[in-house]
């Protein structure tokens, strides 16, 4: 699998780094891809993601409570609690996925479309691929965190290292 | 040896564009709701509290909680007011921008067969705190 991490630059900031993640092969983002996907539908809600990205990154941070914990059970047990998606209350049409470290970066995936009816995103078929994709692309940066190819910096804040995670380079 | 590179900065027209749809208005009323969020979010740990401990202090529902701190609310001055009564502060403190000093805290539950029938021990683990509260808890 691989793939680059890019910085968000209008949403990255001093309280927190804003990253996502572009695909071989591809040129765009895949939270980019997200936003051009429903833009045209949820033109207000996707403006009010990027609204509360932006504030995440410059004034508050990428607190807890912004989000709501995702992914599997196996996941959570081998990893602990990466996979996350903005909080979305059921009155919202959109949800999208992020791995997020503390309050000090997120990576930020893809998402889609929620019915009111789907309670979980094993129901549906597209949460289900871009829920997937994010836990994959979790399980591979987190182990590339652990054997050091991918480190923060100094003072904890920016992700270093093997930012562009191709077998060839 | 790892060679050190940080991540490229990526920008798109695509999504300026959007952004530059938002006024300065708009990011404002957001900007506050989140801090607003945020600074609730903080004194409830000051007391000590957890989102259940706080939704039963203010007659909500914990998931009524969890919206209020999602920083998408939109606060009405009388909730405010209340969430400001609740924590024994001035309805303003919750738009001030000095630090609340939160003291989080981690719980130990070490059974025994030994009398006490368990210690529980409780500490703050976060940076810069430092005592050690140990409370024996009898059985019954």
């Amino acid at each position: 699998m691989n793939y680059e991490i890019v910085e968000m630059e209008p949403f990255s900031g001093s309280e927190a780094k804003v990253y996502s993640i572009i695909p071989e092969g591809e040129n765009v983002t895949l939270f980019e891809k997200f936003v051009d996907e429903n833009k045209v539908v949820y033109k207000e809600e996707i403006k009010d993601i990027l609204k509360r990205l932006k504030q995440i990154g410059h004034a508050t941070g990428a607190r807890e409570s912004f989000f709501k914990h995702e992914g599997d059970n196996e996941f959570f047990r081998k990893y602990g609690k990466y996979v996350w998606a903005l909080y979305d209350d059921e009155e919202k049409k959109l949800r999208l996925y992020c791995i997020r470290f503390t309050n000090v970066a997120i990576i930020l995936g893809g998402g889609g479309y929620k019915d009111k009816s789907v309670l979980k995103w094993q129901d549906d078929e597209n949460l289900s691929e871009e829920a997937r994709k994010i836990i994959a692309y979790a399980e591979i940066i987190l182990k590339q965190l652990d054997d050091g190819y991918l480190y923060w910096s100094n003072n904890g804040a920016e992700l270093e290292g093997n930012l562009k995670n191709y077998d060839n380079e | 040896m790892n060679k050190i590179t940080k991540a490229r900065k990526y920008n798109s027209s695509k999504l300026q564009e959007l952004l530059d749809e938002v006024s300065p208005l708009e990011m404002e009323q957001t900007k506050t709701k989140m801090k607003l969020a945020a600074r609730i979010e903080d004194y409830m740990r000051a007391k000590g509290w957890n989102k259940s401990q706080f939704a039963e202090k203010v007659g909500k529902n914990p998931s009524e909680i969890t919206k209020w701190l999602s920083g998408t609310q939109n606060f009405t001055v009388d909730v405010l007011t209340e969430i400001a009564s609740t924590f024994d502060i001035e309805l303003t403190a919750l738009f001030g921008k000095h630090p609340i000093p939160v003291v989080y805290r981690k719980e130990i539950v070490v059974n025994s067969v030994a009398t006490p029938t368990a210690i529980k021990l409780i500490t703050p683990y976060e940076h810069g705190v430092s005592f050690l509260k140990l409370v024996s808890v009898q059985n019954g």
